[in-house]
């Protein structure tokens, strides 16, 4: 069989693409690629259509051996990477010939990485999307002996390099943007005077969604369960926030002071424990505004031009700038 | 009905702030009506026991927008309507191998074992809204004589296809999960599966009874111990 065979799998790797959407009404969670900038990224380099199913690798040490020629491009978490034994960069493509190694390194900063290869692996789907879904107990993260189908191989004429400045530096600490929600308002104006004054720390996240601890935001609403929006921070009663990520349960009864931008949960989801978060208000069109230029940039509407590098024997022989365009990466 | 931006993307539709049978209803019609029109753009569509969330495409609209439209939407709703949900019935086995709560609730409430299965299977409930794991559909309104609050200590792990009473409410768990609900017995069928048509056995507004099966029945339907 043609593809990639895991011969280490890592802690915990799993298939995901942008996630399962249009299903919550039967309780089924979004899950998808918890970095949805370096997935998305990484699909990018290799000109796939932003939503083919990439490898998010949680923390790294991943060893994998190509039965197949292909093009893979790695994102996200700072590693070592080496392919046939020799060191490569990441945010870039390169060429992986039949019987040459794949090896991940650990994650020095950041937490998980995505590995992409021509094409998007080809793998099953559930409800309309190739998402391993640990919560809906939808496909298992992957195992040694796995064999990872990928794609056509349309070769690129020439390795895609992602400028240096669209690469997120993943030191801390984070500035969390956040949309007021529901019931905002009714919480104590002295706990949200603290919530968005002092500075919290990350104690444990996983897919589902990070717990943060500091000073407490006390409260004492009482709630109907209602729908979870991705991003959501709710304040249990003992007022330690934990904001819902991917594989967040669909309803729930605790109250929420906002819901975090998308581009903002992203970034979250690569933070370590210990990281220093501030909360940060940000207006409705403000909002909007950031989070439609993110998206217009990771492809969902219109193409960007990556600058294009022709290299040959490690010698950058023509760079063609094209039209760069891009985001700033306002929380970094 | 009230109209809150609670994401970037994501809306909250708040029709009161109860467990209500009336409020319910104006929620699940709403969305009835809601997935009937497939209105572009909108990605998700969530029903609980008093809001609806919808998340959209910003391309496709801003919040003011969508308000809008979802006002004009509501406004050509009917005052009241009856219940329109599928009926859907799902064979039960009470028993103590399959509901290990079953003596306890009743002895709680000074009943004995069939009188408690009587009252569970004799309602027809309303699924106010599904959550917690794939397919898992919060039921109501339990018999006051054997509402029942939650296990102090939640079971580590409830088998698939428990029956389980929690307060008002009851449910069927779909997958084997951790759980606190008083389990009275087992159902055989299937409540969720990703090659299943429809997916979810159970889904927002459906209308449910319990029948009572023996052990030779559930065995035979294919249940497990």
């Amino acid at each position: 069989m043609r593809g990639l065979e895991v011969l280490c799998p890592g802690l915990m790797s799993l298939v995901v693409d942008r996630g399962r959407f249009g299903f919550g009404d039967l309780g089924i969670t979004q899950a998808g690629a918890a970095d949805r900038y370096s997935a998305a990224l990484a699909n990018r380099l290799l000109r796939n259509a932003p939503e083919a199913p990439v490898l998010e690798i949680a923390q790294g040490g991943v060893e994998l051996l190509a039965h197949v020629e292909t093009e893979i491009a790695l994102t996200g978490a700072e590693a070592e990477l080496r392919i046939g034994g020799v060191p490569r960069a990441l945010w870039r493509t390169h060429r992986v010939r039949e019987g040459e190694r794949i090896e991940i390194g650990m994650a020095r900063r950041g937490l998980r990485l995505y590995l992409a290869v021509a094409g998007g692996f080809e793998a099953p789907r559930w409800l309309e999307s190739a998402s391993v879904s640990l919560r809906d107990r939808l496909g298992r993260p992957l195992d040694k002996g796995d064999r990872l189908l990928c794609g056509d191989l349309e070769p690129l004429p020439y390795p895609r390099v992602l400028p240096p400045r669209l690469i997120p530096d993943w030191r801390g600490p984070l500035t969390l943007r956040i949309l007021p929600g529901a019931q905002a308002e009714s919480f104590p104006a002295e706990s949200l005077r603290r919530f968005y004054s002092e500075i919290y720390r990350l104690v444990s996240g996983d897919r589902m969604g990070c717990r943060l601890a500091g000073p407490a935001a006390e409260h004492d609403l009482e709630i109907l369960s209602e729908p979870i929006a991705y991003g959501a921070v709710q304040i249990p009663r003992d007022g330690q926030p934990i904001v819902l990520l991917n594989e967040r349960q669909t309803i729930g009864g605790y109250p929420k002071v906002g819901a975090v931008l998308p581009m903002d949960c992203w970034r979250l989801a690569q933070a370590a424990p210990g990281t220093g978060i501030h909360f940060e208000i940000i207006g409705l069109e403000e909002a909007r505004r950031a989070t439609m230029e993110i998206e217009r940039f990771l492809g969902d509407r219109t193409e960007i031009l990556l600058r294009k590098e022709i290299v040959l024997e490690n010698q950058v022989l023509h760079v063609d700038e094209m039209e760069e365009g891009g985001p700033t990466l306002e929380s970094e | 009905m009230s109209c809150k931006a609670v994401a970037v993307d994501g809306l909250l539709l708040e029709f009161g702030e109860r467990i209500d049978p009336e409020i319910s209803r104006r929620v699940l019609s709403f969305y009835r009506r809601l997935k009937e029109l497939a209105l572009p753009g909108i990605v998700e569509i969530i029903p609980s026991y008093a809001t609806l969330y919808l998340q959209f495409d910003l391309f496709h609209w801003d919040h003011e927008s969508l308000c809008r439209h979802l006002r004009v939407i509501a406004d050509s709703l009917p005052e009241s309507e009856n219940d329109k949900g599928r009926r859907v019935e799902i064979p039960v086995h009470y028993s103590r191998e399959t509901g290990p709560d079953l003596e306890r609730v009743a002895s709680i409430h000074g009943l004995n074992v069939e009188e408690v299965i009587r009252l569970h299977s004799q309602k027809e409930y309303r699924v106010y809204t599904v959550g917690f794991l794939p397919g898992f559909a919060y039921m109501g309104s339990v018999d006051e004589r054997i509402a029942t609050p939650r296990l102090g200590t939640p079971r580590a792990r409830v088998p698939k296809g428990s029956v389980g009473l929690a307060n008002l409410q009851c449910a069927v768990y779909p997958l084997e999960s951790p759980g606190g609900w008083n389990l009275l017995g087992r159902t055989p069928v299937e409540l969720f599966d990703p090659e299943m048509e429809g997916f979810s056995l159970l889904r927002p507004g459906d209308l449910v009874r319990f029948r009572p099966i023996d052990r030779e029945a559930y065995f035979a339907a294919g249940g497990e111990l």
